[in-house]
């Protein structure tokens, strides 16, 4: 029976409000055949076509760290049909995953190097899951910067992350920085490619991994390049539209690559050496 | 049985009897209203067509494939949908047999294999048919398929008088002669080559006037050329091309549900169309027909080579044919010899 | 049509000197034959333009690729094309006065495909009157072609023959007395069982391409209905019951308003006699509501207009 395209079926057993406007939910799922929860191998970076049955699927990181085992999360921006249809869920409802579909971050090129990571709105979304694992072996690398930024106080993501749980852990730092500032926001006030520009972090030594909205990622590659980051030091991921994940439905084809095979994760010098059509 | 066979034309007609007779039945080109379309059919008659408007594709890539049912009420539920039942296509010329060589390096290869296409594959016996003319549109030689081609076929067939000399190409035409060893005569393997080299002769006169030197790295190297603009301002923002073409191959996955039942299907689409790669927020990574031209053509002959070592252009012309303002791969091919 | 070439080109010429972004028309394809879009904005691509029998191509849908232009653009228009020029000046989609109407009389284009047979080895000229073509090959001019042999269908039924009220390249010509729509009154005919099958049959051929909403003169919505994603009413599935809806809601989308063209049917690449289906609404839309047949620029549009006191059964 073929079953490339079939999703498992999982239980949504938690769901978490983001954001002050309620457009960010994270939602947590469990298999609901323990074998399937059992084989499902991921690493940080990778995807799964998360479906609403009836209305669609579309593909979504894992915002989870394989590091925490047992269950999958995924934090999801309402923005179209199937994410409006996630966000009409109610806890202990049933969801398609299939998956995990990609490629991941580069663990080995980041051992033992500083990290910066660089986020901005929902693009914390996969970068949580790799920082959590990177935190969960906190001795195999450097010192960590976290630098995150979204348009208000209210559209920080993962507050309970962004204010206890990263904070004052040993050699890691969290910068946050909001676009327009609210009466209850003292922190640094602008975009986050200026933000990582005032923070000048070094580049020795260092991989930069960024991931945002397209114009962010813009700004923030050049200023990297500014501050002396050569293309191999910076990693991100794209965003593409997928229908199949698996490479052949030829969506998210950008030059010779499929992004859903090939990606997401990219570094600047991969990028660089595709046509700017994402 | 051999491998090399003869058919008389009332052994083909007694073949295609017992494949229309069986489950799956026949696909054959036929004659609907002046076009000649494949069509399941009781019986083939039609023999004398340069080739059909539309591609054979359908039959083992639908453009509307169920993927699996499933229910939302009481409890989400999947059910499988049903195997296809086994099939014979005849009459398939050697461009659409090349694009199943250029559609199995996609689906059959790579990390994931599609397993929905092999079933489809596994189900269908393909029988080719070489070419005994070229209509004013093809040019597969150009695209280095030659019209006597047996690369795609289960058997593969060569007219020769009154009937036909043929070869099983796999195993599963090797079964089909086998299994109606009574159709079949023993050929001598030297007149199916002699029929299969005569065959390969034949050159479209399009395919002459296309200068394909060195076509792979002129399109490595074209992609600001005013070439796109030039043929993009013409394109009319149209699926044709695509649906026509033998090997494209893109496709989008959609859910149908009614009062609890529904479907999960995937469908054809096309890169030619502006939603094509729109995203939920609305960004467009190719927003204008230029950038839509210029994918479809780099696909097919830079991009796909790239990874699979084909061209994704069998020459069959059906673009040539039927684009209703002269966007097609010759015309591009043409256009880049003239920018430089 | 005569063989216009010479003056469209002198026309062009002046318009581009005048500051003209382009000038839209046709030129010669590569098969020698068939006559394409073109765009002319410089003397290279003036001296590809052509003008004759061959040009049959609908271009005002192509004016919608130029919304926010300063210049002026310089469109051809044969008397049928003029009418889709009104069409998409009566829906909002084209500012009349950035357009410069480049009339073309025409008496009737050649079919491509009989052309095709008649011609293999292709044309340079094509020029047609009331009693047949005129062929002009490498070889030079051929013997005079009845016009039965070699008239579009479309041209059978011909509204328009003179655009009005635009500076013209030619002598103005009078359209042919216009035949019955013999296709139409022929399905019309068929019992409602028949007619079905028929419409089925051809439906059933549809590839779902599109090609006849895009090259419609009067489907020129920003978003179609059929690319909406939210709601998706259709998307890509096809089956004989999508196609259907995907017809039926064009034709009656374009119902009282299609200007009868052709193009649907020229484009179709399987053939289907859409624009018998198109005649039919316009011929049902002229006996109800005592309507034009084409839509003619200020007429009532039966089905794109409201009224406060309409009676509301139907709601």
């Amino acid at each position: 029976m073929p079953d490339l395209l079939k999703p498992n079926l999982a239980t949504v057993t938690k769901i978490t409000s983001e954001t002050a406007a309620n457009d960010v939910k994270t939602f947590k799922g469990v298999f609901q055949d323990p074998g399937v929860a059992a084989d499902f191998a991921y690493a940080s970076g990778q995807c799964a076509m998360v479906s609403v049955l009836g209305v669609g699927e579309c593909m979504i990181s894992i915002t989870s760290t394989p590091t925490r085992a047992g269950f999958l999360e995924f934090s999801i921006k309402r923005t179209g049909r199937v994410t409006d249809a996630l966000h009409e869920l109610n806890e202990g409802e049933t969801i398609g995953v299939r998956g995990p579909y990609g490629n991941s971050f580069p663990l080995g090129l980041m051992a033992g190097k500083d990290l910066r990571f660089i986020g901005g709105g929902i693009g914390l979304a996969p970068l949580r899951s790799l920082i959590n694992n990177v935190l969960d072996n906190r001795e195999r690398y450097g010192e960590i910067d976290i630098i995150y930024g979204a348009r208000s106080p209210g559209d920080l993501v993962f507050k309970e992350e962004l204010f206890t749980n990263w904070q004052g852990l040993p050699r890691t730092k969290v910068h946050l920085t909001v676009d327009k500032g609210d009466a209850t926001w003292t922190g640094p006030v602008g975009f986050v490619p200026s933000f990582l520009e005032q923070l000048a972090p070094t580049p020795a030594g260092a991989i930069a991994i960024t991931c945002g909205p397209p114009i962010m990622i813009k700004f923030v590659l050049q200023n990297l390049a500014k501050l002396g980051y050569t293309d191999a030091q910076v990693v991100t991921t794209l965003e593409m539209k997928m229908q199949c994940g698996v490479g052949k439905c030829g969506r998210c084809n950008i030059g010779d690559k499929y992004v859903c095979v090939d990606g997401p994760v990219f570094t600047l010098s991969q990028l660089k050496a595709l046509p700017a059509e994402f | 049985m051999t491998e090399t066979v003869r058919l008389t034309g009332q052994g083909l007609e007694q073949l295609l009897g017992a494949a229309a007779g069986a489950t799956g039945g026949l696909v054959a080109p036929v004659t609907e209203d002046g076009q000649v379309l494949f069509r399941p059919v009781r019986e083939a008659r039609r023999f004398d067509y340069i080739n059909a408007v539309t591609p054979p594709k359908d039959f083992w890539f639908p453009q509307t494939e169920r993927l699996f049912k499933f229910k939302t009420v009481p409890a989400v539920a999947l059910e499988q949908a049903a195997d296809p039942a086994q099939r014979v296509v005849f009459g398939v010329r050697p461009c659409d047999l090349k694009s199943l060589v250029i559609l199995d390096a996609v689906m059959a290869t790579g990390e994931f294999e599609d397993d929905y296409y092999a079933q489809q594959r596994s189900a269908t016996t393909v029988i080719g048919v070489a070419c005994t003319g070229a209509g004013p549109h093809c040019f597969c030689t150009a695209m280095g398929v030659t019209p006597g081609d047996e690369a795609g076929a289960d058997l593969m067939l060569y007219p020769d008088g009154d009937g036909f000399l043929g070869r099983a190409v796999t195993g599963r035409g090797a079964a089909l002669t086998a299994a109606h060893a009574g159709c079949f005569a023993a050929a001598d393997p030297a007149a199916v080559a002699a029929a299969a080299a005569a065959a390969r002769k034949l050159v479209p006169p399009l395919a002459g006037r296309l200068d394909v030197d060195g076509l792979r790295e002129r399109f490595a190297d074209n992609w600001d050329s005013h070439i796109w603009g030039e043929a993009a301002q013409r394109c009319l923002g149209c699926g044709l091309c695509t649906y026509l073409c033998p090997t494209c191959y893109c496709f989008g996955v959609s859910d149908e549900v009614r009062q609890g039942q529904g479907v999960r299907m995937r469908c054809w689409d096309s890169c030619m169309f502006s939603d094509f790669v729109r995203m939920a927020g609305g960004h467009n990574p190719r927003p204008g027909k230029l950038e839509r031209v210029r994918q479809r053509f780099l696909h097919k002959l830079r991009y796909f080579p790239a990874r699979h070592a084909e061209l994704a252009c069998t020459g069959c012309g059906r673009c040539v044919a039927k684009c209703p303002v002269g966007v097609h791969v010759p015309e591009l091919i043409m256009l880049d010899r003239e920018a430089r | 049509m005569k063989d216009n070439t010479a003056p469209l080109r002198d026309k062009a010429r002046a318009l581009l000197a005048d500051k003209a972004a382009c000038v839209i028309g046709h030129a010669r394809d590569r098969d020698g034959l068939r006559a394409r879009p073109h765009f002319a904005k410089d003397e290279r691509g003036v001296g590809a333009l052509i003008l004759d029998a061959t040009c049959h191509h609908n271009l005002a849908k192509y004016l919608l690729d130029y919304p926010y232009l300063e210049a002026k653009v310089g469109i051809v228009l044969k008397g049928c094309d003029a009418l889709a020029l009104e069409r998409l000046v009566a829906d909002r989609r084209v500012d009349r006065a950035k357009v410069v109407p480049i009339g073309a009389p025409c008496a009737g284009m050649a079919d491509p495909v009989k052309l095709q047979a008649l011609f293999p080895g292709g044309v340079t000229a094509v020029a047609s009157g009331p009693d047949g073509f005129t062929v002009t090959t490498a070889a030079g001019r051929q013997p005079p072609a009845p016009r039965a042999g070699l008239l579009l269908e479309r041209c059978q039924a011909c509204h328009q023959a003179t655009p009005p009220d635009t500076e013209l390249l030619a002598e103005p010509v009078a359209a042919p007395t216009v035949g019955p729509a013999a296709e139409v009154a022929r399905i019309s005919a068929l019992p409602p069982a028949d007619r079905l099958s028929f419409w089925q049959g051809q439906f059933s051929r549809c590839i779902r391409c599109y090609a006849c909403r895009n090259v419609c003169p009067a489907c020129s919505c920003r978003e179609c209905v059929f690319d909406q994603f939210q709601p998706n009413w259709l998307g890509r599935r096809t089956g004989l019951a999508q196609t259907q809806v995907f017809h039926l809601t064009r034709a009656f989308h374009v119902a009282g308003r299609c200007v009868d063209c052709g193009e649907c049917d020229r484009v179709c690449p399987v053939g289907l006699p859409l624009s018998a289906l198109n005649r039919k609404l316009l011929q049902d839309a002229g006996e109800l509501f005592k309507l034009a047949e084409p839509w003619r620029p200020g007429t009532t549009e039966p089905l794109g207009t409201y009224k406060l006191d309409d009676p509301e059964e139907f709601m």
